[in-house]
């Protein structure tokens, strides 16, 4: 399962080699990696962690624990490396703060129980001209829902490797992503009758004010 | 089989299925069109995903900003362009003599030179030129209609403006003439009109009457039709007529582009002569100053032409003098002794027919050619034709050689995918207006002298773009019928042999050929537009990214 991801990973190796090798005297010189990959694990942390002044404590804490971490590099991908040591930074953060350090509940993971066929996953593609929202619905996902999601299609990470850093079976991340794609889908369509709905409440409002 | 739950979909979509569990779910896809498509959609919201975290997705619009970018940014393009073109106008009405060959309308020399390469290549590559010579004029005359539209649609947003904006165009397009802007207008149902000799009229002449007869002198440009046109006098500008009998007599400083039955030039043309008419006669005392053009029943060229001729019709007689080349189309040709042609002569007649040459007669180089039957090939004839089926092979091989080249050089050229019709018509929709945008920005630099080369380097572009977009459509046909992908050289040139060998039977069909070649061409450039166009700002993305936070 993991061996056509890998591939299409180290397809990207060189170039990134050759990034980190012109670049800073080393390629695990810190100011060179914070040049070069800070923006990226800036808005990784960013995604995981729902807000901006979190977000860069952790990026500062990434370099810093890659800096520690540097005899233990094994030559893979820098990128996909420092990305790794993020995301296990940003769920560490994510897990003090949930309630109990329990970032999942049994019901979360369980495979029935899932919605046999919720919102279109066209939803998201009609939602994709009007970005703001649906950046704030990707906010408002739960921690353990955007968590996964942000990890599979920000840090490019295979669902084993998500497993991993979050503890959790294959199939549960399936379950995970899953449901964090419902609920995104449930948000914008919600919004969509909010925003109808808004319009309306608005009018009243005003109507009443000049009733006074 | 029941279909999978969408929660598998959605981990087969992500890559995050075991084995165990792919295969008889993309064993279910084979059969299940239904779930097919929500994979498709799935992959599609997956793509939105990935920009979405990579917040690469197109920034919220604004409208009042982009409402003011169009409202100031259009008008300002058009007075431009009407500037530009008012003052290359009035530059090559004032610039001497010697350097007229700079004008691409007056008198041929660059723009010679272009249609020069245009022949070559239409010679050479008949079919593809022919296509795109179509597919241009039409999209050209489709997005000239719409950019007008547009114009006018928002006139209403940026009322001011866009009027005076388009009120500097037209007089740009008129500028050349606006010294002579009056236009005197005779016309007579049944009589005659006649300008008399010794009469004078300033401004340019629009004459309709049965007869038309000029004595006297027009300043500008005549246009005039009747039944009987008769110009003894002096035209300062250009002729246009058509009459049933046309009679050129006096002088004409401009050019003449006339048709009629009976088509007589005995007088002095500055200009050049375009004539069409079943007997078309150029008189022993007739002179041309440039270029003739005439089609025709009869033809007799007794008078004198400075530089080329070309000549279509089925009886030719030259007996006068030729300043340079002449190219003939004809079923019977005679030169009497007092031709002179010394220059390159072209004749294209029927085949075991010989040209009559009189024994005085000074030609130069003479090149036959064999007229084909005047019977038009049908669609299905062409099948049967040795030279028809020679350049579709041909047609492929090229296009064969220059794809694997293509794919040395930018694989990422063949990286696009059409997995739904809605992709498949986008592409299409993107062709055609890829292509409009390439004529009409064409025309508009060309419509400036000092744009002409960059206005030949579009259309060259747009050539390059026309050829290579059908074998970028073709690889991707290959792929699909291979089920391979573009791992290596092999599965590339293999995917694409297999496409475009059936894209060519496909273009070589009766009736369907054509609709086929339109859509392919449309759906390739589409490809390719839609292609450079996401590298494009993906490349951006990536340099904003590269900017420290």
């Amino acid at each position: 399962m993991a061996g056509p991801d890998a591939r299409q990973r180290n397809a990207g190796a060189p170039a990134l080699r050759a990034v980190a090798g012109t670049g800073p005297s080393s390629p695990l010189d810190h100011a060179g990696l914070v040049g070069h990959y800070g923006p990226e694990v800036l808005r990784l942390c960013r995604r995981m962690l729902g807000h901006a002044h979190d977000a860069e404590d952790a990026r500062s804490e990434t370099f810093l624990r890659a800096q520690q971490a540097a005899a233990s590099w094994d030559g893979r991908p820098v990128r996909a490396w420092l990305l790794g040591i993020a995301s296990h930074h940003c769920i560490d953060r994510l897990r003090r703060r949930a309630l109990e350090g329990r970032l999942f509940e049994a019901k979360d993971l369980a495979e029935d129980d899932l919605p046999a066929q919720g919102a279109s996953p066209l939803t998201l593609l009609l939602a994709r001209e009007r970005s703001g929202q649906l950046e704030a619905a990707l906010a408002e996902l739960p921690d353990k829902y955007r968590a996964p999601l942000v990890l599979r299609f920000l840090a490019d990470q295979s669902y084993a490797e998500i497993a991993e850093a979050l503890g959790v079976t294959d199939a549960q991340v399936a379950v995970l992503v899953f449901r964090a794609k419902a609920r995104l889908r449930e948000a914008l369509t919600d919004e969509r009758a909010a925003l109808a709905g808004a319009g309306r409440k608005q009018r009243d409002k005003a109507a009443r004010r000049t009733n006074r | 089989m029941t279909c999978p739950p969408e929660w598998q979909l959605s981990a087969y979509v992500d890559a995050g299925l075991d084995a165990a569990s792919m295969k008889p779910l993309e064993l279910h896809l084979v059969s299940c069109a239904r779930c097919r498509r929500r994979v498709v959609a799935l992959r599609d919201e997956a793509r939105v995903l990935r920009e979405l975290a990579h917040e690469r997705l197109p920034a919220p619009a604004q409208p009042a900003q982009v409402g003011r970018g169009i409202a100031f940014g259009l008008p300002i393009a058009i007075g431009a362009l009407a500037l530009a073109s008012f003052g290359a106008g009035a530059l090559i009405e004032s610039v001497p003599r010697p350097f007229r060959w700079l004008a691409p309308t007056e008198e041929l020399g660059v723009t010679n030179m272009l249609f020069d390469v245009a022949f070559a290549v239409r010679n050479n590559f008949a079919a593809w030129f022919d296509f795109a010579f179509a597919l241009a004029a039409l999209a050209a005359a489709a997005g000239c209609a719409y950019f007008a539209a547009d114009a006018l649609a928002r006139r209403t947003r940026a009322a001011g403006r866009s009027t005076a904006a388009l009120l500097l165009l037209a007089a740009a397009a008129l500028a050349p003439r606006g010294a002579q802007a009056e236009i005197v207008v005779r016309e007579a149902d049944e009589g005659e009109v006649r300008v008399a000799a010794g009469e004078t009229i300033d401004g340019s002449l629009v004459a309709m009457g049965e007869s038309v007869i000029i004595e006297g002198v027009v300043g500008g440009d005549l246009l005039a039709f009747g039944e009987s046109l008769r110009i003894a006098g002096t035209v300062e500008g250009n002729v246009f007529c058509a009459g049933r009998e046309v009679e050129v007599a006096g002088a004409v400083t401009g050019s003449v582009h006339c048709a009629g039955e009976d088509v007589t030039l005995t007088g002095a043309v500055g200009g050049n002569f375009y004539g069409a008419g079943s007997e078309v006669v150029l008189g022993s005392a007739s002179k041309v100053g440039a270029d003739v053009a005439i089609a025709f029943q009869d033809g007799r060229l007794e008078g004198e032409i400075a530089r080329d001729v070309i000549g279509a019709g089925e009886d030719v007689t030259v007996a006068g003098r030729v300043g340079r080349d002449a190219n003939f189309h004809a079923g019977e040709i005679e030169f009497l002794a007092t031709a002179v042609i010394p220059g390159k002569l072209e004749l294209h007649l029927p085949e075991g027919e010989e040209p009559e040459i009189a024994a005085g007669a000074a030609l130069g180089t003479i090149e036959r050619k064999v007229l084909e039957d005047g019977a038009p090939s049908t669609p299905l004839k062409r099948l049967s034709q040795f030279e028809f089926i020679r350049r579709q092979i041909m047609l492929v091989v090229s296009a064969f050689l220059v794809g694997i080249v293509l794919f040395a050089l930018a694989p990422g050229m063949f990286a696009a995918r059409v997995e739904t019709a809605g992709r498949f018509f986008g592409a299409v929709g993107a062709g055609f207006v890829a292509l409009c945008a390439l004529i009409v920005g064409g025309g508009l630099i060309g419509a400036t002298i000092v744009g002409l080369p960059a206005a030949a380097l579009v259309f060259l572009g747009m050539a390059v773009l026309i050829f290579v977009g059908p074998i970028a459509v073709a690889a991707i046909v290959g792929r699909t019928v291979m089920r391979s992908g573009f791992g290596n050289f092999r599965e590339f040139a293999i995917a694409l042999g297999v496409g475009l060998l059936l894209l060519g039977i496909l273009i070589s069909l009766p009736v369907v050929g054509v609709i086929a070649t339109i859509v392919i061409v449309l759906e390739g450039v589409g490809l390719l537009t839609i292609e450079a166009w996401d590298w494009w700002s993906e490349r951006r993305a990536a340099r904003a990214e590269a900017m420290p936070a």
